[in-house]
């Protein structure tokens, strides 16, 4: 198995792909187990061989708080998917150009989406020139099948300061290079 | 033609890293995840050493030697590539030395008999018979291929396997692994290039290969 190939193919169809990792750092978390120590040997209460016991095997419950959550399995079958860029935004719509990339011979298409349909959390990425995903087709949950789409902006992440400074360095340098006309 | 009854995505990064940085709020915070799913995100651990959270599309394992993006859902395929190139972008002294592009898809056969004519096809058993023992079955095919055109040096793995998790289950697994030039002083400008100009072209080798294969069944 190369090393850039998920954690383990098993993984896959595990039900709980994290188990292995999270075993792991519950070793790391309780450490290891040692020997009591002499005063613990004469101390009164739980014999030395019942507390040695209780280091060598830590309580269960710090694996049960750290076991993720099952999650209910949902899956999306894509029977129909675009890229879109904003071509414009209005009062009530946004004008878009829309690429079929599940039949890439098709022409581009221009329509317009009701605002409403994008997301609240995407709302701020909507501006001229954005690119976005809208895809139809079957959500399969463990309740059932049912037809689903949605629509997501794409995210880059945003730019310092400093990093726009530096852009812009560059390109001043660059132009500095290049041939007068 | 057969559809997928399962399908995922995941993009590993392979370099020397920080695994309590990414936290789920982490990724809000710079705008590569929306700020709900942060606050939803199943957290199993944000440490130095490993991390690991899940949200509604997404499954995040950082080690600290790799980045490992991963999602189930196919909408959210182009949406993992933009994550990943995110995740560069914002660590730009992070060099990688390798990417993996890595695609799963699972099939259900039509009935038994394909399932195993399929297994015969791929591994035919002919070659393996010997007395006295019983009838093989294909476990697993494993194939590589050096990658060829654009882009760095690397390698095609892909593999076909029963899947018995489902009647007639067949599982076919690629990996795309590239080979980068990391050193010391270098930036994530070679990696950002793999994910950005070799993503789509993966994704298109994965279903060309799948469609060859799957063209075999005999219904």
């Amino acid at each position: 198995m190369t090393a850039v190939a998920p954690s383990s193919f098993s993984d896959f169809v595990d039900p709980n792909p994290y188990a292995k990792a999270y075993k792991d750092q519950l070793r790391i978390a309780v450490g290891r187990p040692r020997k009591a120590t002499a005063l613990e040997s004469l101390a009164i209460g739980p014999a030395a061989s019942d507390v040695e016991a209780s280091i060598a095997s830590p309580p269960k419950q710090l694996a049960s708080i750290l076991r993720p959550a099952e999650r209910d399995s949902v899956s999306f079958i894509a029977v129909q998917s675009w890229e879109g860029v904003v071509e414009e935004v209005t009062d009530g719509g946004i004008l878009v150009r829309l690429f079929d990339k599940t039949n890439q011979l098709r022409p581009e298409t221009f329509t317009e989406i009701d605002a409403s349909q994008v997301d609240t959390e995407d709302a701020d990425l909507v501006r001229e020139g954005a690119v976005f995903y809208w895809m139809v087709g079957y959500e399969h949950r463990p309740s059932g099948m049912r037809r689903s789409s949605f629509i997501r902006f794409r995210r880059t992440p945003a730019w310092s300061a400093r990093e726009l400074s530096e852009v812009k360095a560059r390109v001043d340098d660059l132009l500095t290079k290049l041939p007068s006309p | 033609m057969l559809k997928p009854t399962k399908t995922q995505s995941s993009i590993v990064i392979v370099g020397a890293t920080n695994p309590s940085i990414f936290h789920p709020i982490w990724f809000s915070a710079n705008g590569l995840i929306r700020v709900g799913e942060a606050e939803a995100a199943e957290i199993t651990i944000v440490s130095p050493e490993l991390t690991l959270f899940k949200t509604e599309w997404l499954a995040v394992d950082v080690r600290t030697d790799r980045i490992q993006l991963l999602t189930e859902q196919e909408p959210y395929f182009p949406i993992l590539r933009d994550l990943a190139l995110g995740v560069l972008t914002l660590l730009p002294n992070a060099p990688a030395s390798a990417i993996g592009l890595n695609w799963h898809q699972n099939y259900a056969l039509p009935n038994q008999s394909a399932w195993h004519a399929f297994g015969h096809t791929l591994a035919p058993k002919d070659p393996w018979k010997v007395e006295g023992i019983g009838d093989w079955g294909m476990l697993k095919v494993d194939m590589r291929a050096l990658r060829e055109g654009d882009g760095p040096e690397g390698h095609i793995d892909f593999s076909v396997s029963p899947d018995f998790t489902s009647t007639n289950g067949v599982r076919f697994g690629m990996n795309e692994h590239f080979q980068l030039k990391a050193t010391p002083g270098s930036d994530t400008g070679p990696a950002i290039a793999v994910i950005r100009d070799c993503w789509e072209a993966s994704q298109q080798k994965f279903s060309s290969i799948t469609e060859k294969l799957l063209s075999q069944v005999q219904e």
